[in-house]
């Protein structure tokens, strides 16, 4: 093989790139984020945590609650809260969010989060299980959850 | 007995692969069951990475399985089997990656024992890895493809944790203590064959065995409050012994020269062997001792991934063939060779290797990332001209290697990703001699200083 195969990869690598842009795939640096709000089973013992808690949380740093109860995660799989949510608490976007945690769990450090595709069944999870922490649509399930305030 | 293994992985795997439903995590009784598996192909236009890439070659795959489970609120147990393959290094054994045991007892302090994965940098622990990460083959400044196995996992007892630092940010550290295996036939023994420093004379070596002495390992990283940057310093050491046969060959006409000169020599010399012309002598030790920092940063934002590693080694290495080396000690020290008590000890060196990447997400489904990367096995003679006088190697371009990477990632949905990446080299630090003979012309040269390297690859995950 020569060095002619060169253009070939940068062929490849320029129509990636071309058809990324054309077809409206490119991700926007930013659009208004859709209002989520962070919930807690009723046995979690906080009101209110930092946004740095939040982070520490969903990265798996932080694992137990004040009272010892361990933090058990529950995440959308997908959908326009669950990036919002991501890059507001987290400062990961969605792919780098499920990246980290295939990392810890490929290596042994860790357990993936519970990931549900729809509110509805997150929302059930959470009320259902002792010390358990996601996140919402603010105005579908306001007063519905204990909901946390980010400090 | 690992033919039986290799079917019983493989079939696991295959099984997870083929049931029905969302190609995701499965659990089995409260055991999570994951795995992944990666093939490549690797051609280069000269000098052969690692395997024969010159000819082109599909002997670069991974394979990984693994279970794990919450036994208790603050007890983990977890195995991984991996498989892999790249040229004559792993030809697909399967081995226990890692299992571990793990007990968390605090968020700043968890005890793991076992086999771990070994804490280098930021990415060793997910170089196996290909769905993490951007690029196919990491930048083998800091992440040499030799070293691999030698870094991959660590047998003993771990202890880590995470600091809050208030308004600082939070603090990740890590310690390991333990050993290693180490195969007699993979990178790490034929690097220890590269730094073999006679075979100009006609005296080769091979490995036969290597036993590890201790390894540490210990890692710490500052998440700073500073959104998406990270970063990190890492430090490893090693102490092992090698044993291995040395052979003379007489085709060498210094070799042949040595034989005739010498007449102590005859006596070391055995019958000849399954080689063809050459002598098996009194066996050779090493004695290897090395240690490693590394610093290390990363820095996200939003879907920007900057990443800048430095890594410094160094080496204390020593050759005991008391025998040979007293035999040939008139020969060795008019070569400005020091022998003392059948030892020759290797002035200390370092290597030092750095690389800068930057990888961007256009699309869900698409990314691009480069990355420069440099490397010297010897910071004191970085243009190789040194070595080429000490008579360690004929080419200078073996002091260095310059790599510019070019890579597309594919994410074609969930589970499968599909990578191409190409590497503009300069210079053949790194390159093993047993994947790189020398040319039977001695006109010719043994390695190309300026050539390109393409990878393909394509992996399934779940």
């Amino acid at each position: 093989m020569k060095l002619r195969s060169i253009p070939l990869i940068a062929r490849i690598v320029l129509a990636g790139i071309v058809l990324s842009a054309f077809g409206g795939f490119i991700v926007p640096a930013g659009h208004a984020a859709s209002e989520v709000m962070v919930v807690a089973n009723d046995s979690v013992p906080v009101e209110s945590l930092s946004r740095d808690a939040v982070q520490e949380i969903f990265l798996g740093r932080k694992t137990r609650w004040s009272d010892g109860q361990k933090i058990t995660l529950a995440t959308l799989k997908e959908g326009e809260e669950h990036g919002d949510f991501l890059r507001m608490y987290v400062g990961k976007t969605p792919h780098q969010f499920k990246n980290y945690w295939k990392s810890q769990v490929f290596t042994g450090r860790g357990k993936a989060p519970e990931a549900f595709t729809s509110p509805d069944e997150l929302a059930e999870f959470v009320t259902n299980t002792p010390g358990a922490i996601g996140y919402l649509p603010q105005r579908a399930y306001q007063n519905q959850l204990k909901s946390l305030m980010i400090e | 007995m690992k033919s039986a293994v290799k079917i019983m992985f493989l079939s696991a795997l295959f099984a997870m692969c083929c049931l029905p439903g969302n190609a995701r995590a499965y659990e089995y009784q409260g055991v999570d069951i994951r795995g992944f598996i990666s093939q490549g192909y690797l051609q280069s236009t000269d000098n052969n990475f690692f395997a024969e890439t010159e000819d082109g070659t599909s002997q670069f795959n991974e394979a990984g399985i693994n279970f794990s489970a919450e036994v208790s609120d603050r007890l983990r147990l977890g195995v991984q089997f991996l498989s892999r393959d790249l040229g004559t290094i792993g030809n697909n054994e399967v081995i226990l990656d890692w299992a571990i045991a793990d007990y968390h007892f605090r968020d700043w302090l968890g005890l793991t024992v076992g086999n771990m994965k070994f804490v280098h940098g930021l990415y060793n622990e997910t170089r196996d890895l290909d769905m993490v990460r951007t690029f196919i083959l990491m930048p083998q400044s800091v992440y040499i493809e030799a070293w691999r196995e030698a870094i991959s996992s660590i047998q003993g007892a771990g202890l880590y944790g995470d600091l809050g630092l208030s308004d600082m940010g939070s603090l990740s550290y890590d310690l390991q203590y333990g050993t290693v295996n180490l195969d007699s036939d993979k990178g790490a023994a034929r690097l220890l064959e590269d730094q073999w420093p006679f075979e100009g004379m006609g005296l080769l070596v091979d490995v036969d065995s290597i036993d590890v002495d201790y390894t540490y390992a210990g890692s710490i990283r500052w998440i700073t409050n500073l959104e998406g940057l990270i970063l990190g310093g890492s430090t490893w050491g090693y102490q092992f012994e090698a044993d291995a046969t040395t052979l003379l060959d007489t085709t060498n006409p210094t070799a042949a020269a040595l034989l005739q000169n010498n007449p102590g020599f005859v006596d070391l010399v055995g019958p000849l062997n399954a080689y063809g012309a050459r002598f098996m002598l009194s066996p050779s030790e090493f004695g290897v001792e090395t240690v490693s920092y590394t610093a290390s940063m990363e820095f996200m934002w939003r879907n920007l991934v900057f990443a800048a590693e430095y890594m410094r080694t160094t080496y204390n290495i020593e050759f005991r063939n008391s025998p040979l080396f007293t035999t040939l000690e008139p020969v060795l020290s008019a070569n400005g060779v020091a022998v003392q008590d059948g030892t020759i000890e290797v002035d200390q060196f370092s290597s030092v290797g750095y690389y800068a990447s930057l990888a961007y997400r256009f699309a869900p489904w698409f990314e691009l990332g480069t990355y420069y990367s440099v490397y010297y096995p010897n910071e004191d003679d970085k243009d190789g001209k040194e070595r080429v006088a000490k008579g360690l190697d004929d080419q200078d371009h073996r002091g260095w290697l310059k790599d510019i990477a070019l890579t597309t990632r594919f994410d074609v949905n969930e589970n499968w990703i599909v990578k191409l990446e190409a590497h503009k080299m300069d210079g053949s630090a790194i390159l093993l001699g047993a994947d790189n003979p020398a040319p039977e012309d001695p006109a010719e040269d043994r390695y190309e200083e300026d050539w390109y390297l393409f990878a393909a690859k394509m992996t399934f995950h779940f």
